[in-house]
């Protein structure tokens, strides 16, 4: 009888043990693979990896900083003609393109823009859509005759050339 | 153990630093080199700071867009999205109604390539469209895998190294602003250039943009011009009926737009 009872609960203290090591087999598995396949930063700041707010951030540039500042300080005389004319309210590179890498190294990147009715007319030219009174559009080819656009206008000063207003 | 002999070794060893000190110092205060660093680096404080303080916003007045689509191609440009492709993280489009109330929309190339066309519609106006950046996003609620997400100061961004490109955040987008890259193969979208603005820059298709018709700030500063815009003036986003929320208003949207 008394033997008979030593081992049942040998036997329920063998099933317990065994079930609590696999228990902490798992747990300990699924923690290897949670650290393994979560990233590092992963909820440091919400359901997302808080490090790609960073990367973000330290993108490349390739349209340089804001307003015409950067510019100015080595073309200080086209800035200034620009200022005080209609085309004033523009950045430098709406019309001539991304500046960044030209600002960082100034003697290895020159951009050149093309001065004709491609350009000038993304703006200038008569469209369905945009109005006479939004814009002062023209219809290119009849207006130019196929010339390029500055040959009549400087695009810093656009009637200083034909005698119009000169600032 | 002190050592007392200056060997030739510990000759050569100290006159390369001092060499070097003397070559790389001034070559590292150059005024162009300075320059462009303090404009990369100065303002990058860490997340939690940065976000202090800002609810950015995004304000398109219609009346002063012209389509000239200049902010479409800039925004490829600055973004690295590829050029010959079909996919924008802005585009433009255009609205024709005639007047038995018919509408015709069209963005050929985005708005690069539009048409001079033989009709005289009665209202005509561009719509410049770009990410929504909305409060109550569907595009993260739907990623399976946390690669998309919100940051604190208002701006919907995509873990590039996380995405798996599943598109599920494409279909969900009510505003059609997602795309799959072409070349990283992952969901892209408007980040509001993200990695200028947190620089205290303006996002390259406000920077670019001719008219003045896109107007950027931050609504938490009360003087900026998208604040007192917001204020004053009747602004409208699209699709309100969604419940997206969006964080991208038009000032003069007609209802024909969707």
């Amino acid at each position: 009888m008394q033997e008979g009872i030593d081992q049942k609960s040998r036997f329920s203290q063998h099933a317990v043990f065994r079930a609590g090591v696999t228990v902490l087999f798992i747990l300990l598995v699924f923690a290897i693979f949670r650290y393994m396949s979560v990233p590092k930063s992963f909820g440091q700041y919400g359901y997302y990896r808080g490090d790609n707010v960073t990367e973000w951030v330290s993108m490349d540039l390739s349209y340089a900083p804001p307003g015409n500042t950067v510019c100015s300080k080595c073309h200080e005389q086209v800035a200034q003609a620009t200022s005080q004319a209609e085309h004033n309210k523009l950045n430098c590179q709406s019309c001539h393109g991304p500046l960044m890498a030209h600002v960082r190294k100034p003697a290895e990147s020159h951009p050149a823009v093309a001065g004709n009715a491609e350009l000038c007319g993304t703006c200038h030219r008569e469209l369905v859509g945009r109005t006479k009174e939004q814009i002062a559009s023209v219809k290119v080819g009849e207006h130019s005759g196929g010339l390029d656009c500055t040959r009549c206008h400087d695009p810093h000063q656009p009637w200083s050339k034909i005698g119009g207003r000169q600032w | 153990m002190v050592k007392e002999t200056f060997t030739r070794r510990d000759f050569v060893i100290s006159a390369t630093k001092v060499l070097a000190v003397g070559i790389l110092a001034p070559a590292g205060a150059l005024p162009a080199a300075r320059r462009i660093s303090a404009l990369e680096t100065a303002q990058q404080t860490p997340v939690p700071q940065l976000w202090r303080g800002k609810e950015w916003s995004f304000l398109i007045d219609i009346e002063k867009c012209i389509g000239c689509a200049n902010c479409v191609g800039a925004c490829k440009k600055e973004n690295g999205v590829p050029l010959d492709q079909e996919v924008y993280r802005t585009w433009v489009e255009r609205y024709l109604v005639d007047s038995n109330e018919k509408v015709r929309v069209d963005s050929p190339g985005g708005g690069l390539n539009f048409r001079q066309l033989d009709i005289k519609p009665e209202k005509q106006f561009f719509v410049p469209k770009l990410c929504n950046q909305c409060h109550n996003a569907p595009c993260i609620q739907v990623c399976p895998v946390g690669a998309t997400y919100k940051t604190g100061d208002g701006v919907v961004l995509v873990d590039r190294k996380r995405c798996i490109g599943c598109r599920y955040c494409i279909q969900a987008c009510p505003y059609g602003a997602r795309f799959l890259h072409p070349i990283l193969k992952v969901a892209d979208k408007c980040t509001w250039c993200y990695h200028r603005i947190s620089k205290g820059m303006l996002p390259v298709c406000v920077q670019v943009c001719p008219t003045g018709a896109r107007k950027f700030g931050n609504l938490k500063d009360p003087d900026s011009e998208v604040a007192t815009l917001k204020k004053k003036a009747r602004t409208r986003v699209l699709k309100p009926d969604m419940g997206t929320k969006p964080n991208l208003y038009y000032l003069g949207l007609d209802e024909v737009v969707k």
